[in-house]
């Protein structure tokens, strides 16, 4: 099927693809949306609470786009696979369903993937069931369950860095949100559990952004979670169907062991397997993620008419992710108005 | 006695080079045998009058004349290396017994073979003589040959030679001389039967041929001259070069089968017997990347010249695919770490107290995962399911101390060091008085047969193999398929690749990539090569990790912490640990029991 009408067709439908077809349909122009699942929002989507919006993940997606948009129609479980150019210059989006879709502008918004927690096998995960991801835990906290439930005086071990800045995984970049999540997830689990104890381990904290730092002398203070700089270097199971952790506490220049009842990873932020435009994978960045035509051109990719925005182009929070996704839908209509 | 008839004066080039070879060859001997520990020289005493010269004898014709290993991996290059080995030998045995048939003496001058037919030129009737002059240019023929072949494929670089190692700078001198050695003796010969007739079927043929042409006489001197004087620059040239592997490499055999133990004597011995030949540039897989070269063939043309660096040094993987291959057998990893212990400092602390674990002593099996067996608890869980179901009882020696095999601080050159781990280690081990001992990890199983010989120490894939065959555990087969990566540690290290293959055999249909068993891949993982920069391992793991996909198995199975998690790291397919496989399979019946 080709529609041939649309100005734009963004691919991916999370908080980045939102924003840019609210933005571009305020201003006139006609978007279609490729979503690879069978609902919208992304990974933000799932998200129990955003820090620091305060709402769930899903009222934060809902808010972005009105329901009902004349300019704006969504695809679900269609997943892009190929963009060609061509040869009016216009841009084809083929589909694994093998649809293809055109239109003058493509904007990807493809977002990101979560590392696979099993690749770091000595934390256990999938292997002992105490051990989950921070997106096991949003999830289930989003469904309303509560992992856990039996214990009393649960401990809980946080792991920051898992599958980001690990030479051994080969990954070096920095998620950049996982260290204000994982305070944030601290925090949270104390307001659940409340005779719960909570321990992060971290490599440092970076907490960047507004109100980050706060949070983290919050939890400190209000919340009493412990921190401790080192990472945990060996997990095994208990008897009693707890986990033993090793760990070295590197400002005291001391090992560690604790036993805990659920640890938690925060797993990191990773490249999707770049797309093929006219038949070469796209160009990427260091990080392996999506690259850009050039430092000043932050939306545009080497290829005239597709653009990029949000988390595909490497790690962000939510605000970056609606401020880059908001220029990008400015340099789309600029040039659909050429 | 030197009279005009056996003597002329450009006969002299070749006589001072070849004299300064055998004077060079003897001092680096004796040199060899005054450094040898007393026990070696007894050794080798004892042994010079036994069957083993002669098995030696026997292997340095296969080797250093036939080059059979070099043929086994590559025909054409063992025929270009027999050609010239074995038909140049050739003429040096048959030209003495040439001479010392023409003139009734033992004792002719030593060049006096060489340039037989100018002292002797024309057809002579003596004993045999027919038949010596159609030898002697049959193995010209056979060296003209292997060098003619040698030409073409240097000018069209093919897939039977795969990457030519590039030589320095007096290897390239030695190689240019030694090229021109045959052609001249030809021209010499050739043009010598042209005036003065005789000749076999080469020499005698062209000689007939340019018969009567002019230019004959004045070419007749300088020919000679120009191969007596490129036989002596060769000569010269060979201690500082690689040809000095010809006459060493026979002493490296007769050392060997002499049964000399001394490493020092075996690593100069090996160094200086490395033929240069390349063949493990052609499997190491640091080689096909852009990487400074630091291959055995690379590493040890420094090494003689006293400039070997920091990267042929700490840049081996450790991996063994070269000595797998190599002709020779030189130990360029042993090379390696005896030159890493230069460059540290060399301790022996004492060891740290073993935990004595009283509770679990008497266990039938202990179990020792070390310290990449940390990285990969799925492993440890699987050996747990099947030592249950087998119902022994057993205990993790390193459960909850840190022991260490010593491996990582061997590699960095600090065996002192790593032998006082290796003692705790063997301290705890026993502690625990098993009846054998089994590590999870290659690495550490290496190290624990060679410091424990109280127990029988196996490997996990072995002892499981072991406890099926025994019936102690029963295994059911699935549709599965499977792709076995055989870790260099356990393949080429310690010998075992098909058992593994075989009890996978028993659980999965295999579907094994060409190059495995001995042969295999090195993961990139590997402990050596502390300076491979971090973007050459993955490009290492990524160039295995897609060899072992191509099969098209479902599952990769290794039998080694560190390979799973290198390959896991950069393969779309599931990897498991050869243990989890097998627990995978265990019949519930056999787990109940
Ligand atoms: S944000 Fe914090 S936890 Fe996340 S990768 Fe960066 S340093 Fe690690
Ligand atoms: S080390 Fe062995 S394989 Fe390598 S060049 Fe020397 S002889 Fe040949
Ligand atoms: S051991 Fe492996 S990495 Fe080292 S030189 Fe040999 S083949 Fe290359």
């Amino acid at each position: 099927m080709n529609s041939n009408h649309n100005d734009t067709i963004i691919i991916g439908t999370g908080i980045a693809g939102l924003t840019a077809a609210a933005e571009l349909s305020a201003r006139g122009r006609k978007v279609l949306m490729l979503e690879k699942n069978d609902s919208t929002g992304g990974h933000v989507g799932q998200w129990s609470v955003c820090f620091p919006f305060g709402i769930s993940g899903r009222e934060l997606a809902e808010s972005i786009l009105p329901q009902s948009n004349a300019n704006v129609s969504i695809r679900t479980r269609s997943t892009a696979s190929a963009i060609s150019t061509l040869p009016d210059g216009s841009l084809s989006v083929s589909c694994t369903d093998g649809t293809a879709h055109s239109a003058r502008t493509v904007l990807l918004a493809s977002g990101y993937g979560m590392f696979d927690a099993r690749l770091k096998e000595e934390l256990g995960y999938g292997i002992y069931p105490g051990v989950l991801t921070s997106e096991d835990i949003e999830r289930q906290w989003q469904k309303g369950e509560r992992p856990l439930a039996g214990h009393s005086n649960p401990r809980f071990a946080i792991v920051h860095c898992v599958g980001s800045r690990d030479l051994k995984c080969n990954i070096r970049h920095c998620s950049k949100v996982c260290c204000m999540v994982g305070v944030k997830m601290a925090t949270e689990i104390r307001q659940r559990y409340p005779d719960s104890q909570v321990t992060n381990y971290y490599m440092d904290l970076r907490m960047f952004d507004n109100g980050y730092e706060e949070l983290y002398h919050d939890a400190q203070l209000n919340y009493n979670v412990q921190f401790v700089r080192g990472r945990i270097s060996e997990v095994a199971p208990t008897n009693d169907g707890r986990l033993y952790i090793r760990a070295e506490d590197t400002l005291l220049g001391k090992p560690l062991r604790d036993k805990v009842d659920a640890l938690v990873l925060m797993i990191g932020m990773s490249a999707h397997e770049p797309l093929h435009v006219d038949g070469e994978p796209m160009n990427r960045s260091i990080n392996g993620f999506v690259g850009t035509a050039s430092p000043v051109q932050i939306n545009l990719t080497a290829t005239p008419g597709l653009f990029v925005a949000g988390a595909a182009k490497g790690p962000m929070n939510i605000t970056e992710v609606l401020a880059d996704a908001r220029a990008a839908a400015a340099e789309t209509d600029k040039y659909l108005s050429r | 006695m030197i009279t005009p008839d056996n003597f002329n004066i450009f006969v002299i080039p070749f006589t001072l080079g070849m004299t300064f070879v055998i004077i060079w060859l003897l001092a680096t001997i004796v040199r060899l045998w005054r450094h040898m520990p007393q026990a070696d020289r007894r050794r080798v005493r004892h042994s010079i009058l036994t069957v083993s010269t002669l098995r030696a004898a026997g292997e340095i014709v296969a080797e250093v004349l036939i080059h059979r290993r070099i043929w086994k991996r590559n025909k054409f290059l063992g025929y270009m290396h027999m050609s010239f080995a074995f038909g140049w030998f050739m003429l040096i045995v048959v030209g003495k017994f040439e001479s010392l048939t023409y003139t009734g003496n033992h004792f002719n001058p030593i060049w006096y073979p060489l340039f037989f037919k100018f002292f002797v030129p024309g057809e002579h009737e003596f004993f045999l003589s027919a038949f010596f002059t159609q030898a002697m240019d049959l193995w010209l023929a056979l060296i003209l040959s292997g060098q003619i072949l040698a030409f073409v494929k240097r000018r069209m670089p093919g897939r039977t030679i795969g990457i030519r190692p590039r030589h320095t700078a007096v290897n390239r001198a030695a190689l240019t001389a030694l090229w021109f050695i045959f052609p001249l003796r030809l021209a010499a010969e050739s043009v010598t039967a042209g005036i003065h007739g005789g000749g076999g079927f080469l020499t005698g043929t062209i000689g007939q041929a340019i018969a009567g042409a002019p230019v004959l006489d004045s070419l007749f001197m300088p020919l000679w001259w120009a191969y007596s004087i490129s036989l002596g620059v060769f000569f010269v040239l060979i201690p500082f070069s690689r040809y000095f592997h010809i006459p060493v490499e026979g002493f490296l055999i007769l050392a060997r089968h002499w049964g000399v133990s001394d490493e020092a004597t075996i690593r100069t011995l090996e160094t200086l017997a490395c033929s240069a030949c390349g063949m493990c540039l052609r499997v190491c897989p640091r080689a096909q990347g852009d990487a400074p070269r630091m291959q055995p063939v690379y590493f040890i043309e420094r090494l003689r010249a006293g400039r070997d660096n920091d990267n042929d040094v700490w840049g081996c993987l450790g991996c063994l695919r070269c000595e797998e291959v190599c002709p020779v057998v030189v130990h360029s990893t042993q090379i390696r770490m005896a030159r890493k212990m230069q460059a540290v400092p060399q301790r022996r602390p004492q060891p740290a107290p073993a935990p004595v674990p009283q509770a679990r002593q008497g266990v039938d099996v202990a179990l020792f995962a070390g310290c990449m067996g940390k990285l990969t608890p799925g492993t440890k869980a699987a050996m747990n399911r099947i030592l249950q179901a087998a119902g022994l009882a057993y205990a993790w020696v390193d459960e909850d101390e840190d022991l260490c095999c010593g491996r990582p601080l061997r590699l960095s050159g600090r065996t002192g060091e790593a032998q006082a781990r290796m003692d705790r280690l063997k301290t705890a081990l026993l502690a625990l008085n098993p009846r054998v001992i089994v590590s999870t990890c290659p690495i550490c199983y290496n190290m624990i047969r060679a410091a424990i010989s109280a127990r029988p120490v196996l490997h996990h894939t072995d002892f499981v193999a072991q406890l099926i065959d025994e019936g102690r555990i029963a295994v059911g087969r699935s549709a599965q398929t499977l792709t076995y990566h055989d870790p260099c540690e356990l393949s080429r290290m310690a010998d075992i690749s098909s058992r593994p293959v075989s009890t996978l055999a028993k659980v999965g249909t295999l579907k094994q990539p060409d190059e495995c068993g001995r042969e295999s891949h090195c993961c990139g993982g590997a402990l050596g090569g502390l300076a491979v920069a971090g973007h050459e391992r993955t490009r290492l793991m990524t160039a295995t990790a897609d060899y072992l996909q191509r099969p098209g198995a479902q599952t990769i199975v290794t039998a080694c912490p560190l390979c799973k998690k290198s390959i896991a790291q950069h393969a779309a397919t599931p990897v498991v640990d050869f243990a989890e496989a097998i627990a995978k399979s265990l019949k519930t019946s056999s787990i109940n029991q």
